[in-house]
């Protein structure tokens, strides 16, 4: 369908309510959402919900659409997609029910373990972080404890749409991962993670490196690698079930 | 002297969460860094995957340099060379201690200092 057909379909529906037309659109534009949708697979949430959430932000795309604008509509549609997917995420990406007051403290102390572990070259104590946002340390806790049931990774790190899962740097860890798959039998567990999760455990149980400076490297905050770790550690231990060699 | 903090729950993953809660409250009177508790956390879950049910009991003893988390009762003969690498990498040490019935209690020692 061309630009034309498509203007056609939009003034049908918007200047004279054709809902059947709204349906050609939504139909011909649903391969744009599915791209748009698994581009964000893997992260916890089934693809055909991200499809799903991805066809009503186009739906509503094509509601708010403004003929006078004289833009394409998969291009005015993009922004509404995604931002119905990520908001999918940010509400729906906590494995358990989580306040709100709880969601929030705890991402503003995954800011301030990051600015105080910068700025007293270690990791902050929970009274430190308590103190520096204004709480008190069962609160604290509870916050911190709380952001560990969300979802590990970031929506602010999309895949590479040509090489998914690749992180920079990576090439420098195969000497690494060969070390670790010689070294033991972790190798069955390190083929249920993806690379990163891969890297970051080589990082953390090859090369002994702290959470912090995996952060560092990495690029993405402590709270951040702790719960990678967690996730990697939680998937390595379904891969581990066999019984092994004693040592 | 050493304080003792001690917690019984079913071996089940589901309750991992509470054992956390506790180290983490631990942790925090201990004044140890997030990281800290954080990998205490850790190595304990990990070690709670071979706990030989029904219960398993977690026994936190604090001294002046460092903590001891006790674990158990293990299945015999549980732990394998790829988790005890991850549980060598979190902990400062970790010994196996025979338990009654032929069961095996795991010993973390964490020093109380920054993360390793």
């Amino acid at each position: 369908m061309g630009s034309n057909d498509q203007r056609a379909l939009l003034v049908a529906y918007l200047n004279d309510g054709d809902v059947r037309a709204r349906d050609r659109l939504v139909e011909e534009l649903m391969p744009l959402v599915r791209s748009l949708a698994n581009r964000y697979a893997g992260r916890g949430e089934p693809t055909e919900d991200l499809v799903q959430v991805g066809a009503i932000g186009l739906v509503k795309a094509i509601d708010r659409f403004e003929l006078e604008k004289g833009v394409e509509l998969s291009t005015y549609a993009v922004p509404t997609i995604v931002g119905e997917i990520r908001r999918h995420f940010r509400d729906r990406t906590w494995a358990v029910h989580v306040p709100r007051r709880l969601k929030e403290l705890s991402m503003r102390l995954a800011r301030t373990r990051d600015e105080l572990s910068a700025e007293l070259g270690r990791s902050p104590t929970v009274a430190e972080l308590a103190a520096a946002v204004g709480v008190d340390e069962e609160e604290a806790i509870d916050a911190l404890e709380a952001s560990k049931a969300y979802a590990p990774r970031s929506l602010d790190q999309p895949y590479d749409e040509d090489e998914p899962g690749r992180v920079p740097g990576l090439a420098d860890e195969e000497r690494g991962y060969a070390a670790l798959e010689r070294g033991s039998v972790v190798r069955q567990g390190l083929d249920a993670l993806d690379e990163r999760e891969r890297r970051i455990v080589v990082l953390r149980f090859l090369r002994g490196m702290s959470q912090s400076e995996i952060a560092e490297e990495v690029g993405i905050s402590q709270m951040h690698v702790s719960r990678l770790l967690r996730k990697s550690l939680e998937a390595m231990r379904g891969r581990l079930e066999e019984p092994e060699v004693p040592v | 002297m050493s304080e003792v903090v001690s917690i019984t729950v079913p071996a089940v993953p589901a309750w991992n969460g509470v054992v956390e809660l506790v180290l983490a409250g631990l942790g925090a009177r201990l004044d140890l860094p997030y990281d800290r508790i954080d990998e205490l956390q850790l190595a304990t879950t990990t070690v709670l995957t071979d706990a030989h049910g029904p219960d398993v009991r977690v026994d936190a003893s604090a001294g002046p340099d460092s903590v001891d988390i006790k674990i158990g009762p293990l299945a015999p003969g549980a732990r394998d060379p790829g988790r005890r690498r991850v549980l060598d990498a979190l902990a400062d040490g970790v010994e196996l201690e025979p338990g009654d019935d032929g069961t095996t209690w795991a010993v973390l020692t964490f020093a109380r200092g920054g993360a390793r």
